[in-house]
């Protein structure tokens, strides 16, 4: 597993890949912390590598998505991997999170 | 020969009943019983619940076996003596409320009563949910009053203790410095007087010289556990040099000592954290009230890896009507928080769907989310709320679900399927649409609720361990609840990451 924050010119993106679990989420909360001082841009969670997210990691993402979306910036999240869009389906989580396949259709969305 | 029938349904106190010489109490021979009287112990022995009747204006004291356990070693002697000899510590109590009662007050109805009882040889601290009526005969006079009631110590003291602990723990998190811990750890202890009548926290003693037979001893304190080290002063060397010097090898010592009992500490800190949130986890996990293990099992497996502790919780109830309540959920995170949520979390599930049973499943886990949002819980939980009612040739299911993994139904010619809806979201986040689903199960159906440590595995698919529980389950129709679970957490719920619930339900034939 790794994490990063990069700004970009259109959004800021925070980016892992591999598993993420439990032990991700005081990382994953930084990242978005870090991404919500840094600009007033949309923000771009990009999952695409990731292969399996564990439950603890629902309750970053949402409260990720909460803190953004309070001060009206987008929060879309990238993630194409079966097992994992089968998780966000499973915890009701499609119905409240902006959720795309690829890179392209988060960056697509927040432009 | 006249033979009374009316104990034959007293179960194990029947012999007490038929044994006791009622001529000799103020009841007189129950052949000689009002009709009234009749009907009241008839119902009460029929009853599962704990109830005693306490009738005349004595308050005779007639109970079924399920009001045993609150009597303790009052039983068998309370059977037909009055309530004012049987619970003199509790006389001032409750003596003015049947009073009132039987003269033609209110009913009562009091939740989590404290009433101390003299039992097992102390005055033990004792609360109650009870319920005192009267009851009438066909002229409408009152005769005596009926006491339906359960003891609710377990759970008030564990409540308690829980609380106390969570603002323990959220103290500790907040406050700065030592002196002030220590300052305000007292007064929250203090707080609970129960458990706690007298607090202190006491600074260990420091340098101490007594004389004693064996001479004059100094006794210095060795690092920050207890440890004393006890010296003989040397009568030809000058003490106070001595004692400077003594300090100073206490000091070092202790450092040292301090130094590598910390990790040994730490680990037995984690490992002592884990066992009490089991033991709080386990202690909100009861049985299904009142039901039986054939028709609902619950079963629990803690996550394989020693770190991990959850907040999976279950619950089941009947309601008197007849309806079977169910909840299954899993509040997320694994520390000892998320043990303490889940405790809040199922009680006020339970407790909502409880009182408004006559909403649906949706509406019930619409003001969960409104209470977890208003008391800022701060947590998310995935679960299920269903109701079974009974109805011709079997039982109407009505569920909703909260962002959790779909139950499996085991149909009655042994097919199975996955509940899947589209599912509304977790409970806690925000107030989200809810939505009620509902199907018929046939009699003879069964179902399995469980909680997504049972299908998460890091390199399986969700659909695939899915396919292989219902496979698993496939022709299952006929197990009794208590195997039917058994044999999911045999097959399935060991050597999880996660902590898993199942609970499985078989309607009868």
């Amino acid at each position: 597993m790794s994490l990063s924050h990069v700004s970009t010119d259109a959004a800021e993106v925070v980016r892992a890949d591999g598993e993420i679990d439990l032990a991700t989420v005081p990382g994953l909360v930084d990242a978005f912390d870090r991404a919500h001082q840094a600009s007033g841009k949309p923000v771009i969670v990009d999952l695409t590598d990731v292969v399996f997210v564990d439950s603890a990691v629902l309750g970053a993402l949402l409260r990720g998505s909460r803190q953004f979306e309070a001060d009206d910036r987008r929060f879309v999240i990238a993630a194409g991997h079966v097992s994992v869009r089968r998780t966000f389906s499973l915890t009701g989580l499609e119905t409240v999170l902006s959720l795309v396949d690829t890179l392209d259709a988060a960056r697509a969305a927040v432009a | 020969m006249y033979r009374e029938t009316l104990f034959d349904a007293a179960g194990s106190l029947r012999a007490d009943y038929e044994g006791l010489d009622w001529t000799r109490t103020a009841l007189g021979a129950p052949s000689s019983w009002s009709p009234a009287l009749r009907t009241a112990v008839d119902l009460t022995l029929h009853t599962r619940f704990g109830v005693t009747l306490l009738w005349g204006p004595e308050f005779v004291l007639v109970y079924n076996e399920a009001y045993v356990p609150l009597l303790a070693d009052k039983h068998p002697g309370a059977l037909g003596r009055p309530c004012r000899e049987v619970f003199p510590e509790a006389w001032g109590v409750i003596g003015p409320m049947l009073e009132s009662v039987y003269t033609g007050g209110e009913a009562t109805m009091d939740r989590d009563a404290y009433l101390p009882l003299q039992r097992r040889g102390r005055l033990e601290a004792a609360y109650f949910d009870f319920a005192y009526s009267a009851v009438r005969s066909d002229d409408g006079l009152i005769e005596g009053v009926i006491d339906i009631t359960a003891e609710t110590t377990a759970r008030v003291v564990t409540t308690r203790r829980m609380r106390t602990l969570t603002a323990l723990h959220e103290l500790i998190a907040r406050v700065e410095g030592a002196a002030r811990l220590r300052e305000r750890a007292v007064d929250l202890l203090r707080e609970d007087a129960e458990d706690f009548p007298s607090v202190s926290l006491q600074p260990a003693s420091g340098l101490v010289v007594a004389d004693s037979d064996a001479g004059r001893t100094a006794r210095l304190p060795v690092g920050g556990d207890g440890t004393v080290l006890v010296v003989r002063l040397n009568e030809q060397v000058d003490e106070e040099d001595h004692l400077g010097y003594l300090q100073l090898v206490a000091f070092t010592l202790g450092q040292a000592l301090d130094r590598l009992s910390a990790r040994e500490t730490e680990r037995d800190h984690a490992q002592l954290q884990r066992l009490m949130s089991e033991t709080l986890q386990h202690s909100f996990l009861t049985r299904p009230d009142g039901l039986s293990e054939d028709l609902v099992a619950t079963r629990y497996e803690p996550a394989a890896e020693l770190a991990q502790v959850g907040g999976d919780w279950h619950d089941a109830f009947r309601l008197p009507d007849r309806t079977v309540l169910l909840t299954i959920g899993d509040v997320s995170g694994h520390d000892r928080l998320a043990a303490a949520a889940m405790a809040q979390v199922k009680t006020m599930a339970r407790t909502l769907a409880a009182t408004r049973a006559d909403e649906s499943p949706g509406a019930v886990l619409r003001v969960l989310d409104e209470a977890m949002q208003t008391l800022s819980l701060d947590v998310f939980a995935s679960a299920i709320l269903a109701r079974l009612e009974p109805v011709d040739g079997g039982h109407r299911l009505r569920w909703s679900n909260a962002g959790h993994p779909p139950p499996v139904l085991i149909g009655a010619d042994g097919a199975t399927s996955v509940l899947e809806r589209p599912a509304d979201l977790m409970a806690g986040v925000t107030t989200p649409e809810r939505h009620d689903h509902e199907l018929h199960l046939p009699a003879g159906s069964s179902l399995v609720l469980f909680t997504d440590g049972l299908i998460e595995r890091r390199h399986v698919p969700i659909d695939d361990r899915l396919d292989l529980l219902t496979d698993l389950l496939r022709d299952r129709q006929d197990l009794p609840a208590g195997e039917l679970a058994d044999l999911v957490v045999e097959r399935f719920g060991r050597e999880c990451e996660d902590d898993v619930a199942v609970m499985a339900v078989s309607t009868p034939r």
